[in-house]
């Protein structure tokens, strides 16, 4: 019996073609984890709490973090869905360039009969502003030249990987195919439906905004704050303590006690807001609750913003 | 008399803190060396985290030496002590070395705690030689046990209809309750080995037979509830535990 894969028949060489198409697929994995695992350790304490947020999310999940800390430091307030200044002076308050960013964009909502509730903005009008997001973007690259996000030399490094290993698979593939038809076997759809599938996968596999040493990082901070999810239920706003914002940065807003929830502006829902720049299911932990179905987002209640501590 | 006797409790000794709390206590000590360089003389874990014996609610409470209180350094040790804070709810204490011997006098039965129950984290253990005098104790004991009464007195007559805020009351009394036993019995000259056997003793003797008032505190602190209609009465029979333990300060000398 020939040992030669052109010559399997049919089913066995599509089973041959699987096996080594999850096996490229954890090679791939495998090579991308090795070339990004973090090189030096990682101290969650020594990490701002908006750096740990947009590691977990994407832009609007820092925005959220951003608004969380500014609500728990009681500088903005919530009114019908929108975010006003409740400290006018809030701005000359704050240290970090997102909360002034943030701060810069909302209106003092103003008291009595006096109130004014025009200027009020929308996570999602935050998120899309451009001075927010600059602010956001220099966070986020910050991670990247720390190696916790992919940059493009490293997108570079993953396509390289990655069209490697689908050469390899293309070049079995292909040639039986070749071999086929010219044994006169048209039956080859299966085949070809493989070969087409075999980049989407590889592909797939290397489009991720994450990176081994991001992944690694997040797993430990959200291991260190523990014990903070596990008291979460007992946290209120007012405390000024930054607990808040942890516990949102870390896990994300899904987990905030409802009663804060719903002292926060709503997730807008995803269809209706542009995510920020990197792919889809950016973020996890507790994750943005918001964007799966049943939770209370757009409505009100359970998913807000989170915000970033202690200046 | 003779103080009880001192022992840093060791990792081999203490049962061990989960891994996620060493990790941050790790981190602590390194941030703060760092920070503060060599005006960290000595870092202290105290209480349940240094006897292993953590609780959800519980505080890891850290106390600092430090030779000087320099702004510039303390400023770059902030975020780490606001996130340790956060994540580990670190209740951290800074004391000057200098200090020390007017610590020890001035909260005796906190001190003798902290003695009895300590994990040296960095640097030496400038607490081992120290030790207050007795009349600093008996004055400090007499104090910590009105001020426990007239807490109790106010906590019962605000909350007795809210079973579940009284249950904090009862959680948050039984570590000054013990340390108080503690340092009640040592200075009559009979120590107990630690603040939990003190306080058995104590009310086994002050009021007999009542066996389960222990059994209830402790039931408190593991669940963070007590059954309905319990708490009040607990909070009262621990109101009159608090005065026998009173009464028997008032005989000291």
């Amino acid at each position: 019996m020939s040992m030669n894969p052109l010559d399997l028949r049919g089913p066995e060489f599509l089973a041959l073609y699987v096996g080594l198409l999850v096996l490229g697929a954890f090679f791939v994995r495998g090579v991308r984890r090795s070339w990004e695992s973090a090189s030096g350790p990682f101290s969650p304490l020594a990490e701002d709490p908006y750096r740990l947020a947009s590691l977990r999310g994407d832009t609007l999940e820092l925005v959220q973090v951003c608004v969380v800390s500014l609500t728990e430091r009681d500088f903005v307030v919530t009114i019908a869905g929108r975010l006003f200044l409740k400290d006018p002076e809030a701005r000359a308050k704050v240290r970090r360039p997102l909360d002034k960013a943030v701060l810069s964009r909302l209106a003092f909502a103003g008291t009595g009969k006096d109130l004014d509730l025009s200027g009020g903005r929308t996570l999602a009008e935050l998120e899309q502003d451009g001075i927010v997001r600059s602010e956001c973007r220099a966070i986020e690259a910050q991670l990247i030249a720390d190696g916790y996000l992919p940059d493009s030399a490293c997108t570079r490094r993953r396509h390289l990987l990655a069209w490697s290993t689908i050469a390899v698979l293309w070049l079995l593939g292909f040639t039986k195919l070749l071999v086929a038809l010219d044994r006169g076997h048209h039956n080859v759809n299966l085949l070809v439906l493989l070969l087409l599938a075999t980049p989407v996968v590889m592909l797939l596999l290397i489009r991720s905004r994450r990176t081994a040493s991001r992944d690694e990082a997040l797993a430990r901070a959200q291991e260190w704050y523990a014990r903070l999810r596990d008291s979460r239920a007992s946290l209120q706003v007012g405390g000024s303590s930054g607990e808040l914002t942890c516990l949102a940065a870390v896990y994300g807003t899904a987990l905030l006690p409802s009663a804060v929830a719903a002292l926060l502006p709503p997730r807008p829902r995803p269809a209706g807001s542009a995510f920020s720049g990197g792919d889809s299911g950016a973020s996890d932990g507790g994750g943005s609750s918001c964007s799966s179905g049943s939770s209370s987002c757009g409505g009100g209640g359970g998913c807000g913003g989170c915000g970033g501590g202690g200046d | 008399m003779p103080h009880s006797p001192m022992s840093s409790l060791t990792p081999e000794n203490a049962s061990p803190l989960p891994p996620a709390t060493e990790a941050v206590l790790a981190s602590f000590v390194r941030s703060a060396s760092e920070a503060l360089r060599e005006d960290l003389l000595s870092i202290v874990l105290f209480g349940s985290g240094a006897e292993g014996r953590l609780r959800p609610s519980s505080d890891l409470n850290l106390l600092l030496v430090l030779a000087r209180f320099d702004q510039a350094r303390v400023d770059a040790f902030r975020e780490p002590l606001r996130l340790a804070r956060i994540a580990q709810k670190a209740a951290v204490g800074f004391v000057l070395a200098a200090e020390l011997p007017l610590f020890a006098e001035a909260f005796a039965v906190k001190f003798d705690d902290i003695q009895r129950r300590h994990r040296i984290l960095f640097g030496a253990d400038l607490l081992a030689s120290l030790s207050p005098s007795r009349e600093a104790r008996i004055q400090r004991l007499r104090q910590v046990l009105l001020n426990l009464t007239l807490r109790l007195r106010e906590r019962y007559a605000s909350l007795s209809l809210r079973d579940e805020q009284l249950v904090s009351v009862v959680i948050d009394l039984a570590g000054p309750l013990r340390s108080a036993a503690a340092t009640l019995l040592d200075l009559e000259g009979t120590p107990a080995a630690d603040g939990r056997e003190a306080l058995r003793q104590v009310a086994a003797r002050e009021r007999p037979g009542s066996e389960g008032l222990l059994e209830q505190v402790t039931h408190a602190r593991r669940t963070d509830s007590l059954p309905p209609g319990q708490a009040g009465p607990l909070v009262l029979q621990l109101l009159g535990l608090v005065s026998a333990l009173q009464a028997r300060s008032s005989k000291l000398k």
